[in-house]
């Protein structure tokens, strides 16, 4: 379509006038957390520090354990993604490639367990941790990351459009089904696996309902829990808080616009969860 | 594991008369692969459904030992005012969510679908909020929302007077659904812009061609078109808002006056708070009902107005 240039012009200043109110909260978040107390708490609202308070974020890591924090969710992040990248590469391997009795109905009951809201199965899942005295550890907070009936799904699917003649021809080579998952459907399935691995690096990075349950010391918090429990614990520092959110948000950006196109098409592929 | 003369015969055309056994040959080969994933999904699915399923007809406290009830949970949950009252606050999230984010969605799309200038970067700033954690931007919008907040001081120009956003109940809910849509707002934009960019241009061209307005044109071509698309982003988007905790965790903790309790938080709050394990789990069990009768009619309205080319 050819649009007439009042036109590209009117659109033009739609979207801007759209993205600026998506950016406002962050704007304000980065304000605020360069401002002072006495700025942050003046009213009418200060849009932008005196001078800027680099500090606030020195506290936030120093004082309001944002630091280990953000060390926690590191680890726990990095062994979540690549357990379950590990993980559901193989299942799906097995469901794509490989044939024995009952592989349908296995696949079936994988599918099933999707439909089934998270708030039923945390409950148990819970007491579970809690009977085995797991809670407020590293264990309690990764295994639930280590495997997803969705990951294997996707990752089938992606394996399934790898044509069968390449596993026949390393085969032939005198490869073994280690050798075809390896060095055959490991490599021409980098899209899936990034797309998977963004999914659940985006899941397990932001995720708060769990840590909330599993962990009550301080030094297991992770960056989302450490944020919520400086909210209730300081909760006249605004400052300082939003520096902490401040830092939260940059691993995230980051990532995303390095790998903008691929986190557009994983989201629109996976389309589940926000 | 499979020799080089088997793999042969792999897709030979006489593979069919090959013994019934063939149909086991990789059993051992496929428990090594599938080894991890049965047990992740023994541990994390199926044990935990099923003690859901226990969970749901015992009373429990986690300390004392539990205890067998029955249906008793459910016909407590039949009578119970809260419950009624958090299944009010779902439905007006849901709805409200819904209203909000398809129209604004549609609109963000109808914008980013357009080559103009700079349209990587606005893009880019369209999907932000989506990626970014909800503890660190709740937080935020807990205070933007404060009587002498920022957002008060920029309505305050348009003449409206301080608004007490989280602190009263009608005005609380009304708040979270804001901040859901701007946070999730995206999500919707990314599924129907993909749904746009798949409506082929000859289609546009030869409505033109033939007269239509640009108005017509998004009435009798892109919204039919798009409807699949719509229809998916329902679905998973109501699916995802019922099961939503963090920015009420963060910003209201199901008040003031229990208006912002949506039923999933109330499972939390049943569960967690008050540590009535098998309360929880019986409206755990009633959430997924609701998930799946909503699922379902919404399949079956689907006949009506999404139109599959």
């Amino acid at each position: 379509m050819k649009l007439r240039r009042r036109e590209t012009f009117s659109l033009q200043l739609v979207t801007a006038l759209g993205a600026a109110a998506l950016l406002f909260p962050f704007l304000w978040m980065i304000s605020a957390s360069l401002q002072t107390l006495q700025e942050v708490e003046a009213f009418p609202p200060i849009w932008i520090p005196e001078v800027p308070q680099w500090t606030n974020y020195i506290e936030a890591v120093v004082n309001y354990n944002i630091g280990r924090a953000l060390l926690n969710s590191a680890v726990v992040t990095t062994v979540s993604v690549v357990g379950q990248l590990i993980v559901c590469s193989l299942g799906a391997y097995a469901f794509s490639r490989l044939r024995f009795p009952g592989r349908d109905a296995i696949f079936l009951l994988f599918l099933a367990t999707m439909m089934i809201p998270h708030y039923v199965t945390i409950i148990p899942l819970y007491t579970m941790v809690w009977s085995a005295g797991l809670i407020d550890t590293y264990t309690a907070l990764i295994f639930p990351g280590l495997f997803s009936p969705f990951g294997t799904f996707l990752l089938r699917q992606f394996f399934n459009q790898i044509p069968i003649s390449l596993d026949e021809a390393t085969l032939i080579d005198g490869g073994n089904h280690w050798h075809i998952y390896l060095y055959v459907i490991m490599p021409l399935s980098r899209a899936g696996l990034g797309a998977l691995g963004i999914f659940s690096f985006l899941g397990i990075w932001n995720t708060l309902f769990w840590p909330v349950l599993v962990i009550n010391s301080k030094e297991l918090f992770t960056l989302p829990l450490a944020l919520a429990m400086a909210q209730g614990q300081f909760v006249t520092l605004i400052h300082v808080q939003m520096a902490g959110s401040v830092i939260a948000c940059v691993p995230v950006i980051v990532v995303f616009l390095m790998l903008q196109k691929q986190f557009i098409s994983s989201i629109a592929l996976s389309g589940m969860k926000q | 594991m499979a020799t080089g003369q088997e793999a042969q015969t792999v897709s030979a055309p006489w593979s069919i008369l090959r013994p019934r056994r063939r149909r086991h040959k990789d059993l051992y080969v496929a428990l090594l692969f599938l080894a991890p994933s049965l047990l992740g999904l023994f541990l994390l699915q199926v044990l935990p459904i099923g003690t859901a399923l226990v969970l749901g007809v015992s009373e429990w406290n986690i300390i004392d030992p539990i205890k067998f009830v029955g249906l008793s949970n459910f016909v407590e949950v039949a009578t119970d005012a809260t419950f009624y009252h958090t299944l009010e606050n779902t439905l007006y999230l849901t709805v409200g969510l819904e209203v909000l984010n398809t129209l604004l969605g549609l609109c963000a799309a109808l914008l980013l679908k357009n080559a103009m200038r700079g349209i990587d970067l606005y893009r880019t700033i369209y999907f932000l909020p989506l990626i970014t954690t909800w503890a660190a931007v709740a937080i935020a919008w807990r205070y933007m929302y404060s009587l002498e907040g920022p957002i008060n001081a920029l309505l305050g120009p348009l003449g409206i007077d301080p608004i007490p956003w989280l602190s009263r109940p009608e005005w609380a809910m009304p708040a979270v659904i804001i901040t859901i849509t701007w946070k999730t707002l995206s999500w919707k934009t990314i599924i129907l812009l993909a749904g746009l960019q798949s409506i082929p241009n000859e289609f546009y061209e030869a409505s033109s061609i033939d007269g239509a307005s640009r108005w017509q044109q998004f009435w009798k071509i892109t919204l039919p078109l798009l409807s699949p698309a719509m229809f998916f982003a329902l679905i998973i988007g109501i699916i995802n808002t019922l099961q939503l905790f963090d920015p009420i965790f963060i910003m209201t903790d199901g008040g003031p006056a229990d208006s912002t309790r949506t039923l999933s938080y109330y499972i939390y709050t049943r569960g967690f708070q008050n540590l009535r394990m098998g309360y929880a789990a019986a409206l755990s069990w009633v959430l997924f009902a609701i998930i799946l009768l909503f699922t379902l009619i919404q399949w079956v309205l689907q006949k009506r107005w999404v139109f599959y080319q």
